[in-house]
């Protein structure tokens, strides 16, 4: 049989042995969830600041379309369409108006290169005829191609209006594509990282005498 | 007897940092794929940007720091670093936290023996940050305090890097990373720039062709209507004996009109082809971006884009053949009746006229 006193010592000795151990282990579980918190703060910051950085890229994306859309840009753009394809058109019309002057100065000499077989013999006041007429011609042909200029620049010529705003919204829409693909992406890492649990710790005591 | 703290989970935490980790890798990696094969799709439909490259020699001597990217090449920038020469000095401490200074004895490694960090540089320092120090020294408690230890007698502590903050200067960072530190003098850049053009993809080039075949294809076709027309309206005229009459330049101004309306029209069909054609090619890049997205491959995006590519260059307008465009008066089976009741009026009257001179005289104006 052992002396009850050293037992009573023994036991004594073991419950501050317990008793430091366990402030031990609280101190550790404190430290873990210290740094586990610290980690998922750190986490949380860089995940705002990743998310707001491709929001900001989908917003400069959406904001840039909204103004290449707006009435003034496509008014702008329309005119220059415009333009551009009444000019085309013009250069693609064929010799009247290839050979006929515009506005002023109109020549009488127009006329020969659009007599008839058998015209050549006529006079000069049947040319001269002829040649107002074909000046008012020219004028007239000019004046619907200028409107079908101006029709397809409101609509679906290469550059008009209706190939202008989509080129716009697709563009847009691309990027803030890709910036939703990142924002996901990110999203789901962050998942991963709030799932990481943070290290418990456990004290066990020691053996009871 | 004593018990005995441990961590529960400690493999699973670790695990799951790991994969964490590992996600937020693949993440990024993914991230760049996507942004490569976008970039390679805009190449392959709006082309490769042609560079220009430049070089020459920087001179410290023009800088400015108040100014810091004025006269700086293009894709160079001015930035300020820490003093590469600066070295922190290193110093072989006696005691527990070598390389800090310190003269009094701290426990081991600056932990209490709760392994809680007590370390506190001396005054007028602050701790480096480099590696504190390899621990060295054997240490026990101090009796008179729980927070600090003594170091025994002959056990040296560790080196250590010393307090302190280099100091910033001015470097230039070129576009591949480098720093060209004030120090080392002037040095040479080379530099690539946009020049705006483009090499490949579908330019003004391809869609310029693509319209012109459509009116190569129908301008024929319109020039000999046009031919036909005036063929027959000369006939109609000659029939109804007023080719040189007012009347017919009347008509051959219509036509030419007529012409120059129907050749317009032809160009701006062709105008409208090509417009559908860039919706098309528009069309063609969004189903490679959106493969993209699907495989997160920029190869296979690529490829993709490279078959769309074909594709659209295989494109062939709807050339149908055009139907009849010119309208021609009726100049000869009208005239040929008048013609009849005039000569039966003329015969009707021939007494009281002056001889015929012909028909469709022109008056002046």
């Amino acid at each position: 049989m052992c002396d009850p006193t050293i037992m009573a010592i023994a036991s004594m000795a073991s419950g501050v042995a317990d008793v430091m151990g366990q402030a031990s282990a609280q101190a550790k579980q404190k430290q873990s969830y210290d740094e586990w918190f610290a980690m998922q703060e750190k986490n949380r910051a860089e995940q705002n600041r990743k998310q707001e950085e491709s929001r900001k890229l989908a917003e400069a994306a959406r904001e840039q379309a909204l103004a290449g859309v707006s009435a003034p840009s496509q008014a702008k753009a329309q005119d220059a369409e415009q333009a551009r394809l009444d000019a085309y058109l013009q250069s693609q019309s064929g010799p009247l108006l290839d050979k006929t002057p515009t506005g002023a100065g109109e020549t009488t000499s127009v006329a020969d290169k659009f007599l008839l077989a058998g015209q050549q013999s006529g006079d000069d006041v049947f040319k001269s005829d002829l040649a107002a007429k074909i000046n008012q011609a020219a004028r007239d042909a000019r004046g619907r191609i200028a409107a079908l200029a101006t029709a397809g620049s409101f609509g679906n010529s290469s550059g008009g209006l209706d190939n202008f705003t989509t080129d716009i919204f697709q563009k847009g829409a691309q990027t803030i594509d890709m910036a939703n693909e990142f924002r996901r992406g990110d999203l789901a890492v962050y998942g991963t990282q709030q799932a990481v649990n943070p290290v418990t710790w456990t004290y066990t005591p020691g053996i009871r005498l | 007897m004593g018990g005995k703290a441990h961590a529960d989970n400690k493999q699973i935490v670790e695990e799951q940092k790991r994969q964490a980790k590992d996600a937020a890798l693949k993440e990024a990696q993914r991230q760049q794929r996507i942004k490569v094969g976008l970039k390679r799709i805009g190449y392959a439909f709006e082309g490769q940007p042609v560079m220009k490259t430049a070089t020459g020699t920087f001179d410290w001597k023009g800088f400015d720091p108040k100014k810091p990217t004025v006269g700086l090449p293009a894709g160079y920038s001015a930035v300020q670093v820490d003093d590469p020469n600066y070295k922190a000095a290193t110093t072989t401490g006696t005691d527990a936290i070598g390389g800090i200074g310190e003269t009094d004895n701290w426990g081991v490694g600056g932990l209490d023996r709760f392994g809680n960090q007590t370390i506190k540089p001396p005054a007028g320092q602050t701790l480096g940050s480099g590696t504190r120090a390899t621990r060295g020294g054997n240490f026990t408690y101090d009796p008179a305090s729980d927070h600090r230890g003594v170091q025994l007698a002959g056990s040296a502590g560790g080196g250590g890097t010393a307090a302190g903050t280099a100091p910033k200067v001015w470097a230039i960072k070129g576009p591949d990373g480098k720093l060209h530190y004030q120090t080392d003098g002037s040095f040479n850049w080379k530099t690539s720039t946009d020049t705006g053009k483009r090499k490949g993809g579908f330019d003004d080039k391809f869609y310029n062709e693509y319209g012109q075949a459509i009116t190569d294809y129908y301008d024929p076709q319109v020039a000999s209507q046009y031919d036909d027309a005036q063929r027959e309206l000369t006939y109609r005229l000659a029939r109804a004996g007023t080719l040189q009459s007012s009347a017919a330049n009347t008509e051959v101004a219509d036509l030419a009109q007529q012409n120059a309306v129907n050749m317009g029209a032809i160009a701006n069909k062709a105008d409208t082809a090509v417009g559908d054609l860039k919706a098309k090619v528009a069309s063609e890049k969004q189903k490679a971006i959106s493969q993209l997205y699907a495989t997160e491959n920029p190869d296979v995006a690529a490829n993709q884009a490279t078959a769309a590519v074909r594709d659209i260059s295989l494109q062939q307008p709807d050339l149908s053949p055009l139907a009849q465009l010119f309208n021609i008066a009726a100049v000869g089976g009208a005239n040929i009746l008048r013609g009849y009741n005039n000569q039966q009026m003329i015969g009707n009257f021939e007494s009281g006229l002056p001889p015929s001179a012909g028909s469709g005289r022109i008056i002046p104006a």
